[in-house]
């Protein structure tokens, strides 16, 4: 066989354009995920025991089941089941955030852990209130703790997000099958997808290692 | 008039099976020192903990200034910062500068305007010897400073009783002194405290009266000259001479 780019440079924007939905959808989604998964990593450790079970039940869930297994269940089952209409963009962020979410609760829970009861403690006897605690002592120490793995989270939702194009999201994925069924020059158009997701993606590994450097505890 | 800053009925504190506090009472007076001293795991942190509450007891009853604080309704923030509290490992937050650490109680629980609580608490760094640490951080500070600065922190709650729990155990040996010396003069100035310390030097010059704890009891109390001198009980001078033995 004989490797032939011209086919896929001429139709590089097209593929730009599907760049351009794949990192939206991640961004959008690791947004909510961060707020989502700080809810589920609280309520994953109150007081109330019922309440612990729910959180932990929802984390063991989205990480025990396969991602493409979400995606489809939310875009062609939940709409049957539900009425509800979403548009695959919709349904792919709503898909990966929860997703992403679980895994987040687990850095965030590891990381609040990870501040020992004398730091609880010397802000309890000062007079705080626990909510206090939280945010002013033990929140702004396990913040630093958290980045390099939420970095690397991020990094593999990004990676993740090709998935989507499974479900019709016209992403940077998508539009690579497109093209190839288009020019038939599939292993052209890969080769050049893969290095649109490194050139995306190894500024984000670069960031995560300098937050390694800046903050990892080992 | 007995002027009684904490009162403690009856204390009981258990761990699932151990029984760690079985029936404690004591009063302290205002402005009294007073020294716990007694065998690892007789209950002496556990006590303290009660005091404010970061531990639950599980019978009995204490008043902070004729108030009770066991109660359900008991508002706990409210209580403690009443209460100081100093820890052998410092605890000082370590992402705050040794000013924010003093000032964090009356910002955030107190809600003094930030420029009062810096004034406040740049005077109790200095009282505490450390005005030329005012902007570092805990982690480079020495563990006497470090301690310094925790005394400098509960004292800006200007609390009516202050516990120390073996505030200096964790110290090397010439650290020791800045930190008595800065609790001596806080004795001096009528401090209400608790002190739980093998450090008996201390107990006999500041002690106003030194406890012994056995198991989960008092097993004796007195002036500091009875205890060391000429305690009762056999265990107390057992304990005793073998602080002195391993102090040597
Ligand atoms: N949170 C806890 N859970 C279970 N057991 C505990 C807990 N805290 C303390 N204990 C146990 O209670 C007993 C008394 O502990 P405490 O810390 O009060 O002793 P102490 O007199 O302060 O000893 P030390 O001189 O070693 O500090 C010990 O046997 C200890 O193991
Ligand atoms: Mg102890």
């Amino acid at each position: 066989m004989e490797w032939n780019f011209a086919a896929v440079f001429e139709h590089l924007g097209f593929l730009m354009a599907g760049a351009v939905i794949t990192v939206q959808v991640s961004i959008l989604s690791m947004i909510i995920a961060i707020v989502l998964g700080l809810v589920i990593a609280l309520v994953r450790m109150a007081p109330l025991a019922s309440l612990r079970i729910v959180a932990s039940v929802y984390i063991d869930i989205f990480r025990s089941t396969p991602l493409l297994a979400q995606l489809v269940w939310i875009y062609f089952a939940f709409p049957i089941l539900t009425g509800i209409r979403v548009s695959p963009f919709v349904a792919c962020t709503i898909s990966l955030s929860l997703y992403a979410s679980a895994y987040l609760a687990e850095i965030y829970r590891a990381g609040i852990l990870s501040i020992s009861s004398g730091q609880r403690h010397a802000g309890l006897a000062l007079g705080m209130t626990p909510r206090q605690v939280l945010t002013r002592v033990v929140l702004p120490q396990a913040v630093t703790r958290m980045l390099p793995p939420m970095g690397s989270q991020f990094i593999t939702l990004f990676k993740d997000s090709a998935l989507v194009s499974l479900v019709t999201l016209q992403d940077l994925m998508w539009s690579a099958q497109s093209l190839a069924a288009f020019t038939l020059r599939t292993v052209e158009v890969l080769t050049v997808v893969a290095i649109i997701y490194m050139a995306l993606t190894i500024p984000q590994a670069f960031i995560v290692n300098h937050l390694h450097r800046r903050f990892g505890v080992d | 008039m007995a002027d009684v800053v904490v009162r403690v009925e009856d204390l009981h504190k258990s761990f699932d099976d151990l029984e760690v506090l079985k029936g404690v009472s004591m009063e302290v007076q205002r402005g009294e020192v007073v020294v716990i001293i007694g065998a690892s795991g007789s209950g002496k942190s556990t006590f303290l903990k009660c005091l404010n509450r970061l531990e639950e007891p599980n019978r009995g009853r204490i008043f902070l200034e004729d108030v009770e604080i066991t109660g359900q309704k008991t508002d706990l923030p409210k209580v403690r910062r009443n209460i100081g509290m100093i820890f052998q490992q410092f605890n000082l937050f370590p992402h705050m500068s040794a000013i924010q650490n003093v000032m964090e109680g009356p910002r955030t629980v107190l809600r003094m305007s930030g420029e009062r609580a810096r004034e406040h608490a740049s005077q109790l760094l200095d009282k505490v010897g450390l005005s030329d640490k005012l902007d570092v951080k805990p982690g480079q500070l020495s563990g006497g400073q470090q301690q310094r600065v925790a005394i400098a922190r509960a004292l800006a709650m200007e609390p009516k009783v202050m516990l120390f729990d073996e505030v200096t155990s964790a110290l090397d040996p010439e650290l020791v002194g800045e930190v008595l010396t800065v609790m001596k003069q806080l004795a001096d100035e009528g401090m209400t405290m608790l002190v739980v310390t093998h450090e008996m030097q201390f107990g006999e010059r500041v002690a106003d009266r030194v406890v012994m704890f056995d198991e989960g009891v008092i097993l004796e109390e007195g002036p500091p000259e009875k205890i060391f001198q000429r305690a009762e009980s056999e265990r107390t001078r057992r304990f005793l001479n073998q602080l002195h033995w391993e102090g040597e």
